[in-house]
C-alpha cells in the first residue's frame, strides 16, 4: 500500500534548480568562403557554398543566409538562395561574398558540358537517393540479412550488388552463393509504380522502416522514371564516370553558437582527380540530437551547449564532423584551479565551448560520491559528521588513501570485476567451486593491487586448473573459437570485431580474415578430462591431441569463405606459430595487453565507473564513427595507466582527486544540456546491489541471501551480514529485488541500462526490500524512536545516513510539521523513512 | 562354464570358496527383510580427542538401537555406550527433505578414551548394534590439546570466540545453513602457523583469516588476509583446507571457518587444527598415517602409485606364468635414467633399453624431455607414468611417441566420442602399445600445456616389455552385514591387464561359522555406449565382473564385533596356478533376525541400551 504521507515527504526531495550563468557576444572580424574553387560538369551541376564568419575569440558563425553572393559573369553560372551555385554555359567566372563591410575572397567557378546532362548511373542517383532515405542504413535494409527479405550494401558501398538484388531480386546467404529460395525483383517495368521499391517506403503497402518516401517528392519521381526506362544500371557513357574515392566535409570541426547554424559541405573525391559536390546526395545525422540537429541538407542548427557528431554517409563512405556549440560568449571566463591532467583536458575543452563548469562539490556531495565510486558504500552517518566537521584542508585526499585502502574497496572492485569477468555457476561450467576459485582470484588480484595487463593476460592464455579458465567453458561446452576471441577483444580491447565474422567490417577496416586469424588463436583449445571435471588445454603444437577419433573441425579453425584452415594471426597481420617458446594464445594475450588498444579501453572502461559514460562510450565499442569525446585525455589516461603498471588504484586515485571529478552536479546555464563534457557531475542511478545495500545501511537491517543450489535441502546461503556486492556468484543467490533492479546474469559481458521499470515501481510501493525493513529490532529508526530519540534528531540521523548531508532547516521544519500532524508517530517515521530510500536523491549517486 | 573348487584345507579354515568368472542362475533375494535396517551414523561429535583424554561425545545416526560399542580399524581408542535417544523433532532447515518419512535420527551418546600411548592420525570409526556394522567415520587423534566450540553464535568477527594458546585442535559445528565460526587468536611477531580443517566427508570446509583491524566504514569490518579452499575440484582429492601464514605482526587475528556454499546443520562437525608451521609438508601434522588392515593394496592405474625399480617383480608376481621374455636377459632392478639437465633436442636424446625408469622434471613452460628407444615388430611395450609430487590436474604429463618421420605412434590421452556425440579426451597413467614395424622411436614428455613448468612438475615413467598379470582386484561393498538365513551378493571386478588371458580365482577366506559362499551372475545396467569408444586397449585394462553370494544358515551364529573376511585373488594362466595374493579385508557380521523382529516390534531405546550395558552411566 502507498505511504500516503510518503507523498507529502517526496515532495520535500525534488530537485532545487541550479545556479545560472551570464553569456555575452561580439561582431564578426571576417569571412571565409568555402569551397573556393569548384567544377560544374554538366548541365544543372551545382555546387553549394557556405560563408563562415570569425568572431572575438575564435569562434566561428555561419552567415552564409545572411552573406550576400554575386557572380562576375552571370551568363557562366547563376546563384540561389540557399547559396548554391548552379552551371549555365561554359566557362569560367569568380563568386564573391560581403557581409556588411567584410569581404570574403573569392572562389573560383569552371563551367564545362553545360549543355549535357550528366549520364545516369544507379549508383550517383539511385543509390544517393537509398541513402539519403536511410533504407540502407544499418539498422535497416543494410543490416547483415536485410531487413524484411530485402538487403542493401551500407551507405551504397557495393552499387552493383544492390542494383542485382533490386532489379533481379535475391536471397541473403552469408557463406554460400547457393540460392534456395525463389527471388524476387523489387521493380515492375511494365508498371513502375507497382514496384515494391516504391510501394514499400511510400506506405501503399505495409513497411517496417515507415514512411520513407513520399509519392509527391522528387525522389519518388526520379526512381519510378527510372524503372520506367527500364531501371537500367547505367545509361550514356555513364559506366565511364569516374568513380567516388572518398568523401570530404566541411568543416571537419566547427564551434557554433546557441541557436546558430552551420551548412556542411560534401565533396566527393573522384578517380579522375576532379571533385563533385556530393551535399545534397548523402545523408546527415546528428548523434547528439539534443545538441545539434539537421534542417534540410546538411545545414545544422545548435540547440544547446556540448557537441555532436555530424555522421555524413553516402557513396558507401561514411565520414563525420564534429560540431561544438557553446553558450554565449562569456568575455571573464574564470581560469580553473586544476589538479592533474584530466583538468587540463577536460577544462580546456569547456573553455573552447564557452562551457563553464558548475562549481566543486560541496564536501556532503564529495563525500557521498567518492564512498559509492570507490567501495559501492555509502558512508555512516557518524563518518559524514565527522568529515563535514573536519577543517584539514586536505581531508579529500586523505579519505581517498583511506577508501583505496579499505576492505570495502576490494570487495567492491571484486564485484565490478565478477560482473566484467561472468563469475557465475552456470556461465563458468555448472560446478560451484570452480566459479568460487574464480572469484577467489579476481579478489586476490584487487587485494593485491596486481597490475591490470597481468590479470588480463592471465585471463586471456588462462588454460588448465587456473581459476581464470573457468570462463571458456560455459554449461561445460567449449565454445566456438570466434566466440571465445570476440569476448576477449571485447573486454580487453574495446572492439567488436564481430561483424567481421560473415563480411568485411562494414566501417572499420576489420577484414573477414583478420577476425579469423584472431580466432584461430583459440582454435587449438581442447577440453581434456570428463564432465564435470573437465577444462581447457591448448593442444601443445597446434595439431590435434589424441587423434584417436578424427573430428574434422577439432583443433582447426576454416575460413567459412574459403574453408581453408586460418592460421592465429594478430590483427597487424603477424602469424603465431606453435613451436616458440610459448604457445600462441599466451602470445596474443601478450600482444593484446601491450597494444596501445589494451591500455585505452581499459581506461575508458574505468573512467565510465566514475563519470556514467566512457570517453569512447559504449565502453566497448570503440570504431571511427564513435569517437571519444575526449582523444587527448583517453590518449594521456591511458599513457600514465601504462607508465604506472596498470595500477587500478593508481587510476582510481587520478581520476578521484581530479577537479573534474569533484564538480558538482548542479547545473548552471551554459552546462544545463551538457552530458559529454564532464561540466558537471551526472547522476547516476545506484546498481541494484549498491541500492540493495545502501538500503540495508540506511534502515539497518541487513539482507539474507539463500542459495537455491542447497534449497531443497535447506542447508546453503550466504554467511549473516553477507553485502550483496559480496555475493561471488549471482545466479545462485536468489534476490527478487536484485533481479528487479537489473542485476545481470553474467551469460554474456554484461550491460546494465539503468532504465527503471513498472515492476521497481512495484517493488518501491508494495515490495519487502522497501517495506518489511523500516519498523523492526535493529533498524535505524525504530531503535531511535525506542530510546526516545526527537523527530529532530531522528530526520538528521536519516539524513545523514541515506543523503550524507545534513537537512536543511526547511526540510526540518516541514518533516516536523508533517509526522506531528499524523496521528500515528509510528506510522509517520514508517513513511519517512520509505520516502527518504524511494527519494532519488538516495537512489542516485550525484 | 563350471564351477570351480579350491580342495579344502588349502587354508586354515573349511570356510572357503574359490570361484572363476561363470555364469549362473540369479540367486532369490533374502526370504525377510528387516524393517528397521542396518545402521547408519551421520555424524560424530567431536571428530576426535588427544591421546591420554577421556571425553564425552555423540553420534547421530539411524538405525541404533541396541549399539553395543563402536568399533575401530586401529588401536588407540575406545568408546562406551552411554544412551541413546531420538533426537527432537525435525528443524526444517537442518533436515534434509529428502529423509521425510526416513528412519528418525537418534543420537548415541559416548564416552571416548584415548589412550596415552595412541598414536596420532585418522581412525575409522564404525557403530555395532545387533542389526550390524555401520559405514565408517573418520576419527582423528591429534597431539594438540583440544578445545571444544563453547559459543552458540559467533557468526560474526565481532563475535569471535577466543582460544587459549596454540597448537590447538579445535571441535566445532557449522550447524545450521549460512552459519560461519568466527575463533579470535593471537601471535607473535613473525610467527609462522598453519591451519587445517577435517571434516566429514559430506562437508567441504574453507578457512579464511582475519585481521580484525575495522574499517572505516564499521569498526567490526575485518580485513580478510589469507583464505583456502581446496584449490580444485577433482576426483579422489582431499576436499580438506589447508592454510599457512606467516604473521608479519603481533596481534590478536581470527580465523573463520566455514561450509562450502553455506553448507551447515548437525553433520557439520570439524576439527581445526592449528600449529606452528614448517616448510615441510606435513600432510598429518599430529602423526603421519597409520597402517591398518588390507584395504586395497594394487594400484594399477594411479598417478601417485609409486614406481619402483622392482616392477617388474612385482608385475611377475601377479600372474602365474613368466612372461614372453623380451630379447636379451630381463634385468632384476630397472636402471633408472636421469632426464633433467638433458638436452631438449630431439638429436640429442638419450638412447634407453627397455625396461628403464625415467626420472626428471619439466623444468619451465615447454619444456620436452626426450628419449630414443628401439623397437622390433610385434614388441610390445608398457608405459606407466607416476606424478611424485603436482599431480593430476595440476601436473597433467602428456606422452608422445614418434617415429623416425616425427609422425605420431602414440600418445597418452584417450580420445573417444561419447553418446553425446561430443569428442571427450583423458590422460591416462598407463598405456600400452604392440609395434607393427621396427625402427627407433622418440619419446616426448611434457606437460600438455607449454604453459607451466617448475619443480614440483617431476615425473617418473616407466618404460617396459609387457608382463600379462592380474590387475586391480575392486571390490564394491565397504562392508557387509548377513541376516542368519538370508543371501547377500558381493561384486568384484577383476582388471586383466596387458592382453592378460588367464584366469583369476577369487577366493574368501575366514569366513565366520555358518556362512558359506557360492558363485553367482548379475545383470549388468545399461548404460548407453559410446558412439566410438577410440583406442579403448590402449588405455583401460580389461575388466570382468564377478559375483559371489554369501549365505548365511538358519542357524549360523551372529558375531558380536566384525570378522574381517580375507579376499584374495590367484591367477590362473594355462593350468598354472600363480601366488594368492591379498585384495582386501572385508568386514562381515552375522546378524541374528530375532533381534531385528524384537527390535522392530518395539522401540524402547533407552531401555535396549540399558540392558545390554546392564551400568548405564550418568553423562558427565
Amino acid at each position: 500500500m502507498i505511504p500516503l504521507l510518503a507523498v507529502g515527504f517526496l515532495l520535500i526531495f525534488l530537485p532545487r534548480s541550479p545556479a545560472g550563468a551570464e553569456p555575452s557576444s561580439s561582431d564578426p572580424r571576417s569571412l571565409r568562403l568555402t569551397p573556393v574553387t569548384t567544377t560544374l560538369r554538366w548541365k544543372d551541376a551545382s555546387q553549394q557554398f557556405s560563408v563562415v564568419a570569425t568572431l572575438a575569440g575564435g569562434r566561428e558563425k555561419d552567415v552564409t543566409a545572411r552573406a550576400r553572393f554575386s557572380l562576375a559573369d552571370p551568363a557562366v553560372a547563376r546563384l540561389d538562395s540557399a547559396g548554391r551555385v548552379l552551371a549555365v554555359a561554359d566557362g569560367k567566372t569568380h563568386l564573391q561574398v560581403t557581409l556588411g563591410p567584410l569581404k570574403a575572397a573569392q572562389a573560383s567557378v569552371v563551367v564545362v558540358d553545360s549543355a549535357r546532362p550528366p549520364p545516369f548511373t544507379y549508383e550517383k542517383e539511385i543509390g544517393a537517393i537509398l541513402t539519403r532515405r536511410g533504407c540502407n542504413d544499418v539498422a535497416c535494409h543494410a543490416g547483415v540479412k536485410g531487413q524484411g527479405g530485402f538487403r542493401l550494401s551500407i551507405n551504397a558501398a557495393h552499387p552493383r550488388q544492390d542494383y542485382d538484388w533490386i532489379v533481379k531480386g535475391g536471397v541473403y546467404q552469408v557463406l554460400t552463393d547457393k540460392r534456395g529460395e525463389p527471388i524476387v525483383p523489387r521493380v515492375d517495368t511494365e508498371a513502375p509504380e507497382s514496384s515494391l521499391l516504391l510501394r514499400k517506403p511510400s506506405l501503399e503497402v505495409a513497411h517496417g522502416g515507415g514512411l520513407r518516401l513520399e509519392k509527391a517528392s522528387a525522389d519518388y519521381q526520379a526512381i519510378a522514371n527510372w524503372i520506367g526506362r527500364g531501371a537500367p544500371y547505367h545509361e550514356g557513357n555513364g559506366g565511364d564516370l569516374p568513380k567516388v574515392e572518398g568523401l570530404e566535409v566541411l568543416p571537419r570541426e566547427g564551434l557554433l553558437q546557441e541557436g546558430g547554424s552551420r551548412q556542411l559541405i560534401v565533396t566527393a573525391l573522384l578517380s579522375d582527380g576532379t571533385r563533385e559536390d556530393y551535399t545534397h546526395r548523402v545523408r546527415f545525422e546528428s548523434k547528439q540530437q539534443e545538441v545539434a540537429e539537421l534542417e534540410g541538407q546538411g545545414l545544422v542548427r545548435a540547440l544547446n551547449p556540448g557537441e555532436s557528431n555530424i555522421l555524413v554517409r553516402g557513396a558507401g563512405y561514411e565520414i563525420q564532423s564534429r560540431i561544438g556549440v557553446v553558450a554565449e560568449w562569456i568575455p571573464d571566463y574564470p581560469e580553473l584551479s586544476r589538479a592533474n591532467f584530466i583538468d587540463d583536458e577536460v577544462f580546456a575543452k569547456l573553455r573552447k565551448f564557452n562551457i563553464l563548469p558548475s562549481p566543486r562539490s560541496s564536501d556532503a556531495e564529495f563525500l557521498r560520491r567518492v564512498c559509492l565510486d570507490l567501495t559501492g558504500r555509502i558512508p555512516p552517518a557518524g563518518r559524514v559528521r565527522e568529515f563535514l566537521a573536519d577543517p584539514d584542508p586536505d581531508k579529500r585526499e586523505k579519505l581517498i588513501e583511506v577508501l583505496l585502502d579499505s576492505p570495502e574497496f576490494v570487495d567492491y572492485w571484486t564485484f565490478r570485476l565478477a560482473d566484467l569477468f561472468r563469475v557465475a555457476v552456470f556461465p563458468v561450467g555448472i560446478n560451484p567451486k570452480w566459479s568460487q576459485s574464480y572469484w577467489e582470484w579476481i579478489r586476490d588480484a584487487v587485494a593485491r593491487n596486481r597490475p591490470y595487463d597481468r590479470v588480463a593476460e592471465e585471463r586471456i592464455a588462462a588454460q588448465g586448473y587456473s581459476p581464470a579458465s573457468r570462463h571458456y567453458l560455459p554449461y561445460l561446452v567449449l565454445p566456438p573459437p570466434e566466440n571465445m576471441m570476440g569476448e576477449e577483444v571485447r573486454v580487453f580491447m574495446g572492439r567488436r570485431l564481430d561483424c567481421a565474422q560473415c563480411h568485411d567490417h562494414p566501417y572499420e577496416r576489420w577484414t573477414q580474415d583478420q577476425f579469423w586469424g584472431m580466432a584461430a588463436f583459440f582454435g587449438s583449445m581442447f577440453r581434456l578430462g570428463a564432465n564435470p571435471e573437465s577444462v581447457v588445454f591448448d593442444s601443445p603444437d597446434g595439431r590435434e591431441v589424441a587423434a584417436d577419433v578424427p573430428s574434422p573441425t577439432e583443433l582447426r579453425v576454416l575460413h567459412p569463405r574459403t574453408g581453408q584452415e586460418v592460421a592465429p594471426t594478430l590483427l597487424n597481420g603477424t602469424r603465431v606459430s606453435f613451436g616458440g617458446p610459448g604457445f600462441p594464445r599466451g602470445e596474443l594475450a601478450r600482444w593484446i595487453t601491450s597494444h596501445p588498444y589494451f591500455a585505452e579501453a581499459s581506461v575508458n572502461r574505468f573512467w565510465s565507473y566514475f563519470f556514467g559514460r566512457g570517453i569512447v562510450d559504449p565502453v566497448d565499442d570503440f570504431r571511427s564513427n564513435n569517437p571519444p569525446t575526449h582523444p587527448e585525455l583517453l590518449r594521456r589516461l591511458a599513457e600514465d595507466f601504462a607508465r604506472n603498471g596498470y595500477d587500478l588504484r593508481h587510476l582510481f586515485r587520478r581520476i578521484v582527486r581530479s577537479r573534474t571529478y569533484q564538480l558538482s552536479s548542479a547545473v548552471n546555464r551554459t552546462n544545463r544540456a551538457d552530458r559529454l563534457n564532464y561540466s558537471r557531475a551526472l547522476s547516476r542511478s545506484l546498481d541494484a546491489e549498491i541500492l540493495l545495500d545502501a538500503i540495508c545501511d540506511v534502515t539497518g537491517v541487513p539482507e539474507t541471501f539463500g542459495n537455491w543450489l542447497h534449497r531443497k535441502k535447506g542447508r546453503g546461503g550466504a554467511p549473516r551480514g553477507t553485502r550483496a556486492v559480496q555475493l561471488k556468484e549471482t545466479d545462485i543467490y536468489q534476490s527478487t529485488f536484485l533481479d528487479t533492479f537489473g542485476r545481470p546474469n553474467r551469460f554474456s559481458v554484461p550491460e546494465r541500462d539503468g532504465k527503471s521499470n513498472l515492476t521497481q515501481a512495484l517493488h518501491l510501493l508494495v515490495g519487502s526490500t522497501y517495506n518489511d525493513k523500516l519498523w523492526t529490532e535493529g533498524a535505524r529508526v525504530y531503535e531511535l524512536f525506542q530510546r526516545g530519540a526527537s523527530d529532530a534528531e531522528i530526520i538528521q540521523d536519516l539524513y545523514l545516513a541515506a543523503f550524507s548531508r545534513f537537512p536543511t532547516p526547511s526540510e526540518v521544519e516541514e518533516l516536523e510539521r508533517l509526522i506531528s500532524g499524523t496521528p500515528s508517530r509510528e506510522q509517520a517515521l514508517r513513511d519517512l523513512q520509505w520516502a527518504v530510500i524511494t527519494s532519488r536523491e538516495f537512489a542516485e549517486n550525484h | 562354464m563350471a564351477l570351480s573348487w579350491k580342495p579344502a584345507g588349502l587354508l586354515s579354515r573349511g570356510w572357503i570358496a574359490t570361484v572363476l568368472l561363470v555364469l549362473l542362475q540369479p540367486l532369490p533375494c533374502p526370504a525377510e527383510a528387516d524393517p528397521s535396517g542396518p545402521p547408519e551414523i551421520l555424524s560424530l561429535f567431536p571428530l576426535g580427542g588427544r591421546p591420554g583424554e577421556e571425553f564425552q561425545g555423540v553420534l547421530r545416526g539411524r538405525g541404533l538401537n541396541g549399539a553395543r560399542q563402536l568399533w575401530f580399524d586401529w588401536g588407540g581408542v575406545r568408546a562406551t555406550v552411554l544412551g541413546l535417544r531420538n533426537e527432537q523433532g525435525p528443524n526444517p532447515e537442518e533436515t534434509p527433505q529428502s529423509d521425510e518419512g526416513a528412519r528418525p535420527v537418534q543420537l548415541l551418546s559416548l564416552r571416548f578414551q584415548v589412550d596415552p600411548a595412541a598414536q596420532p592420525g585418522p581412525r575409522s570409526l564404525r557403530a555395532i548394534t545387533p542389526r550390524g556394522l555401520s559405514h565408517p567415520l573418520t576419527f582423528h587423534v591429534h597431539a594438540e590439546p583440544g578445545h571444544l566450540e563453547s559459543r552458540s553464535s559467533h557468526d560474526l568477527a565481532s563475535e569471535a570466540e577466543p582460544l587459549p594458546e596454540w597448537p590447538l585442535a579445535v571441535h566445532g559445528t557449522i550447524g545450521r545453513a549460512a552459519e560461519v565460526d568466527y575463533y579470535a587468536f593471537s601471535v607473535a611477531e613473525g610467527e609462522r602457523l598453519r591451519f587445517e580443517v577435517r571434516s566429514l566427508a559430506l562437508s567441504d570446509m574453507a578457512i579464511s583469516l582475519y585481521e580484525p583491524a575495522g574499517s572505516w566504514f564499521s569498526p567490526h569490518r575485518a580485513r580478510r588476509l589469507a583464505f583456502s579452499d581446496e584449490p580444485v575440484a577433482y576426483p579422489e582429492l582431499s576436499t580438506e583446507p589447508v592454510l599457512r601464514h606467516r604473521f608479519g605482526k603481533a596481534g590478536r587475528y581470527l580465523v573463520r571457518v566455514s561450509g562450502f556454499l553455506g553448507e551447515g546443520g548437525p553433520d557439520h562437525p570439524y576439527l581445526l587444527r592449528i600449529a606452528g608451521d614448517s616448510d615441510e609438508e606435513n600432510g598429518e601434522a599430529s602423526g603421519g598415517v597409520l597402517v591398518g588392515p588390507v584395504r586395497d593394496l594394487w594400484q594399477e592405474r594411479s598417478w601417485t602409485r609409486e614406481l619402483r625399480a622392482d616392477r617388474m617383480e612385482a608385475l611377475r608376481a601377479r600372474t602365474a606364468s613368466p612372461p614372453r621374455p623380451p630379447s636379451g636377459p630381463v634385468p632384476e632392478t630397472i636402471p633408472v635414467i636421469e632426464l633433467d639437465g638433458a638436452p631438449d633436442e630431439a638429436s640429442k636424446a638419450k638412447v634407453v633399453a627397455l625396461p628403464s625408469l625415467l626420472v626428471g622434471t619439466i623444468e619451465h613452460p615447454g619444456d620436452i624431455d626426450r628419449v630414443r628407444f628401439a623397437a622390433k615388430v610385434g614388441d610390445r611395450i608398457a608405459l606407466e607414468i607416476e606424478t611424485p609430487r603436482a599431480t593430476v590436474p595440476v601436473f597433467n604429463p602428456y606422452l608422445k611417441m614418434v617415429d623416425a618421420e616425427g609422425a605420431e605412434v602414440l600418445t597418452n590421452v584417450h580420445s573417444i566420442l561419447n553418446a553425446n556425440t561430443e569428442i571427450e579426451k583423458q590422460i591416462r597413467p598407463k598405456v600400452i602399445h604392440s609395434f607393427p614395424r621396427a625402427g627407433e622411436f622418440t619419446l616426448e614428455i611434457q606437460d600438455i600445456t607449454a604453459a607451466f613448468g617448475g619443480p614440483s612438475m617431476a615425473y617418473r615413467i616407466l618404460i617396459r616389455p609387457q608382463v600379462p598379470h592380474m590387475g586391480r582386484i575392486h571390490v564394491e561393498e565397504d562392508h557387509l552385514n548377513l541376516v542368519a538365513g538370508t543371501a547377500t551378493p558381493l561384486s568384484l571386478v577383476t582388471d586383466q591387464e596387458e592382453h592378460y588371458q588367464g584366469s583369476i580365482a577369487l577366493t574368501l577366506a575366514e569366513l565366520p561359522p555358518g556362512v558359506t559362499v557360492v558363485a553367482a551372475t548379475q545383470a549388468e545396467p545399461d548404460t548407453p555406449p559410446a558412439v566410438n569408444e577410440g583406442r579403448k586397449e590402449r588405455y583401460v585394462s580389461r575388466s570382468r565382473k564377478a559375483t559371489l553370494v554369501l549365505i548365511a544358515a538358519d542357524d549360523a551364529p551372529a558375531t558380536q564385533v566384525p570378522v574381517a573376511v580375507k579376499v584374495m585373488a590367484q591367477p590362473v594362466v594355462e593350468g598354472r596356478m600363480g601366488p594368492m595374493t591379498p585384495v582386501k579385508d572385508l568386514l562381515l557380521m552375522v546378524v541374528a533376525p530375532v533381534v531385528a523382529a524384537a527390535q522392530s516390534a518395539s522401540n524402547p531405546v533407552e531401555k535396549t541400551v540399558a540392558e545390554r550395558d546392564n551400568k548405564p552411566e550418568s553423562p558427565d
